[in-house]
């Protein structure tokens, strides 16, 4: 499989503040790729430098196998982009700022323009001053999904969208992939990327802290069980791999690392289980316990020592 | 409601105090060039009395009342110091008002137990404060450099009531339109009306046996700027009673802006939307269409500014010639007001108003060169740019749509100024009118490609500079000689360059050197601006 996007210890400095430190990101080619941090981690200054908007500081990137910079004309033909804060022409209706963005990669394939408008069920005959920050998104949204591209890069596109729109973009997203596109997905929304992403790349002050598959990260997590059982708290919390272990009205609560499933299930079944939760590692855990480190830490440090 | 007034001053303490301060020291460096220059009573009379006999120094001075020195600098500048107290007034009542309502911060302030008017309350109320302040400011300036101070606290009082008057129009020019971009049109459209009525009014007055006071005919009246004019300080009919209309016309217009914002729902305004267009218009697809659609409202705004100077070229070109024809000291001094060349008095008096001319087709053109960056800043580059269009090629578009601007301003000032020439039975000037509105051209194009250096280099200044350098060059090219700076100085205005046309002798080196530097400048720009980071 062929990179589309290659990044590698990219670096981004705004006078003495480094919003990108040895970023590394790699999407290959056909696959969906959820682009995961806190507000402030360097997303959007990554795809700004992905876009060739600005210039990295250092590091290596390309996009497209073009230099984003260099070559952002010639990347742009190929690339359909959404920005997390849609800023648009207040003095352009809604359907004048589609067109216009979309003649500039070549002009909307005139059949999509139109069903799309209607899926997002989207007026476009106002002025742009008088959308809301969902209509706004929309606009990028159809202007993004209007004209096939080889690459879309969405910054939290869903921002602003009610659920049933939301849906709408999922659609979008299944069929540009069963088109044979690529997509990065910056989002906070751990159910969309859950949802929608092949991998994923989690980056936190301006680093890449994990990436690869949802099951490769999964494995790196914890599943949370609820049990009513006679088994008493001091046993279970003997077990390895076994974290966190409280009761909660009637039952035990706790969490098991992925590898040591199988021993505790053994230990459960002999123990004689009334009721049994078993929650699937999500990707919010994984999220909180990189940065639920952080806050803890953070607290930490405002005790005095 | 004094909370958000506190909060409404501090955002604007310091862009306040450059227009005050910046008012001040021009009211007490013009008086104290002009007691130099014209030092002695003597020397004042034959001004005046030259000033009087000619409807276009009328026309962009004042009324002169009396050869005191006091009544001398009013005549000359009292027209100015109002017109900068009524711009400051104006962008900046509508800045809080409906500035505030489309950014969506009225919203804010609205949802808290506060009334619905008290927003537009404080403004108002920050409206006063300033034009004291100015009233202050422009006094001490005058009594500064010892004229009487009388006389200077009438000129300063006159100076706040046209600031004052204007609060009130923009505070209801931001009820009216629905974007602040509409208002700041139509309140300051009326401030350029107001000059054009005081200009024509004054200019058609009646001059006394003296040649030392001239009674203005009904336009003036209409006038807040003209009411100031008729305050006559340091004259014989020096008089604070005209400020009384100022001060009605603004009560009265805050008043109804206050009544109206309590009726009306937040984010209207009385001027109703309606539905546009569902696709994009051919010429809206691409780049270079998109830069002209956002600036074609700003272009016939500035063309509709040269349309009337070319119609005040035109129809007050006879009148003014007869006035001095039989003087030839008379001449021999309006000749002087315009550098460059020997040029007969109808061309020197056409040239002086296309001067004018080409101050507009400048503004225009640096407009539109710093509306790339305002795309910049309010984030629609970012989605230009995700585009199949380099920064280098949105430089060029916002460039090109500066040269289509300054092309539209001179052709609407140049056609106007020949149509009326033919319409007064000077057929002849036609070609003539046009020549002299095209030789602008050049001076304008240096802004376009300063400017445009300027976004390329320092991005975060290219708003403060652009104006910046329009404002020096036009002080300089206009008020260089009042002020008695030296020519090195003068010389670094391109309007100080810029030939009599058609004369006897002109120079065209001069045009050929400014377009063949703006030409080099905006080619170093354009690579340049390829090479910076989008700056927010």
């Amino acid at each position: 499989m062929t990179e589309l996007i290659e990044a590698s210890g990219l670096v981004k400095t705004f006078g003495r503040v480094r919003a990108l430190d040895g970023l590394d990101l790699s999407v290959a080619s056909g696959e969906v790729h959820g682009f995961l941090g806190p507000n402030g981690a360097g997303k959007s200054t990554t795809i700004r430098v992905l876009l060739g908007l600005i210039r990295a500081s250092g590091g290596s990137v390309s996009v497209l196998g073009l230099d984003p910079w260099g070559d952002a004309v010639q990347a742009h033909r190929d690339i359909a982009y959404v920005p997390g804060d849609v800023n648009l022409w207040p003095s352009l209706t809604g359907g004048e700022a589609i067109d216009l963005l979309t003649s500039l990669r070549g002009g909307a394939a005139a059949g999509l323009r139109a069903d799309l408008i209607e899926e997002f069920e989207f007026d476009p005959r106002k002025k742009a001053r008088s959308y809301s920050k969902g209509n706004r998104q929309k606009v990028a949204l159809i202007a993004a999904f209007a004209r096939p591209a080889s690459l879309y890069i969405l910054d939290e596109p869903t921002s602003g969208l009610d659920p049933v729109m939301e849906a709408v973009f999922r659609r979008q997203i299944t069929r540009v992939k069963k088109d044979g596109a690529t997509v990065l997905l910056s989002s906070h929304i751990l159910s969309e990327v859950e949802e929608l992403c092949d991998r994923v790349t989690i980056i936190r002050s301006g680093k890449t802290v994990e990436t690869g598959t949802l099951s490769e990260l999964r494995h790196l997590t914890r599943t949370s069980f609820a049990v009513v059982t006679g088994a008493d708290a001091a046993t279970i919390g003997s077990l390895p791999g076994v974290h966190d272990v409280h009761t909660q009205a009637d039952k035990l609560v706790f969490d098991v690392d992925t590898d040591s499933l199988q021993p505790v299930l053994a230990a459960l079944a002999s123990s004689g289980v009334q009721g049994l939760t078993v929650a699937p590692p999500s990707l919010e855990d994984l999220f909180l316990r990189h940065y639920g480190a952080d806050l803890s830490r953070l607290e930490f440090e405002k005790e005095p020592a | 409601m004094f909370r958000l007034f506190r909060a409404q001053l501090r955002r604007d303490r310091w862009q306040l105090l450059y227009w005050i301060l910046g008012n001040g020291l021009f009211a007490a460096a013009s008086a104290s060039a002009l007691a130099q220059e014209f030092g002695n009573l003597a020397e004042r009379t034959a001004i005046l009395k030259l000033a009087s006999g000619n409807r276009a120094l009328l026309a962009i001075r004042g009324i002169p009342d009396g050869a005191t020195e006091g009544a001398t600098v009013y005549f000359e500048i009292f027209t100015y110091l109002a017109l900068v107290a009524a711009l400051m007034s104006t962008f900046m009542t509508v800045r809080h008002s409906r500035g505030d309502e489309e950014a969506g911060r009225a919203e804010l302030i609205g949802s808290t137990p506060i009334a619905r008017s008290s927003a537009l309350a404080a403004t108002l109320l920050l409206g006063i404060l300033a034009n004291v302040a100015m009233v202050i400011v422009v006094t001490a300036g005058f009594a500064a450099v010892g004229l009487p101070f009388g006389g200077a606290a009438f000129a300063g009082l006159a100076t706040g009531a046209a600031g004052l008057a204007f609060c009130g129009v923009a505070a209801l020019a931001a009820q009216l339109a629905r974007t602040s971009r509409a208002a700041n049109t139509i309140a300051g459209g009326l401030v350029g009306v107001a000059f054009l009525l005081r200009a024509v009014g004054d200019a058609l007055g009646t001059a006394s046996a003296d040649g030392l006071h001239v009674t203005s005919t009904w336009p003036s009246w209409l006038s807040p700027i003209g009411w100031g004019q008729q305050v006559r300080a340091w004259g014989a009919d020096e008089s604070l009673l005209p400020l009384l209309l100022s001060v009605t016309l603004a009560v009265l217009a805050g008043a109804v802006a206050v009544v109206l914002v309590r009726r009306r729902d937040l984010g209207s305004g009385l001027v109703g939307e309606r539905a546009g267009r569902a696709t994009a218009s051919r010429t809206l697809r691409g780049s270079f269409g998109l830069a002209w659609r956002l600036q074609r409202a700003g272009v016939i705004g500035w063309a509709v500014g040269g349309v009337l100077l070319g119609l005040f070229a035109g129809g007050l070109a006879d009148p003014a010639i007869a006035a001095v024809k039989d003087n030839g000291d008379l001449a021999a001094a309006v000749q002087g007001l315009v550098g460059g060349g020997t040029a007969g008095l109808f061309d020197t008096f056409v040239a002086a108003i296309m001067a004018f001319l080409g101050i507009l087709a400048a503004g225009a053109a640096i407009q539109a060169v710093l509306r790339g960056r305002s795309e910049e800043v309010d984030g629609h580059s970012e989605l230009l740019l995700s585009g199949a269009v380099s920064k280098a090629r949105a430089l060029l578009d916002s460039i090109l749509v500066a040269l289509l601007s300054i092309v539209a301003v001179l052709l609407a000032g140049g056609l106007a100024a020949g149509l009326t020439f033919i319409a007064v039975g000077h057929p002849d000037r036609f070609g003539s009118s046009l020549a002299a509105a095209f030789v602008q051209l050049p001076a304008a194009l240096v802004f376009v490609a300063a400017s445009a250096l300027v976004f390329a280099l320092l991005p975060r200044l290219t708003v403060g500079l652009g104006w910046g350098m329009l404002t020096v060059g036009f002080v300089l090219g206009q008020f260089g000689g009042l002020l008695k700076l030296p020519d090195w100085l003068r010389d670094v205005s391109p309007f100080t360059h810029t030939p009599v046309v058609p004369g006897d002798r002109v120079d065209w080196t001069p045009l050929l050197v400014m377009a063949a530097i703006s030409i080099a400048v905006a080619a170093v720009s354009i690579p340049l601006a390829r090479r910076r980071d989008l700056v927010s």
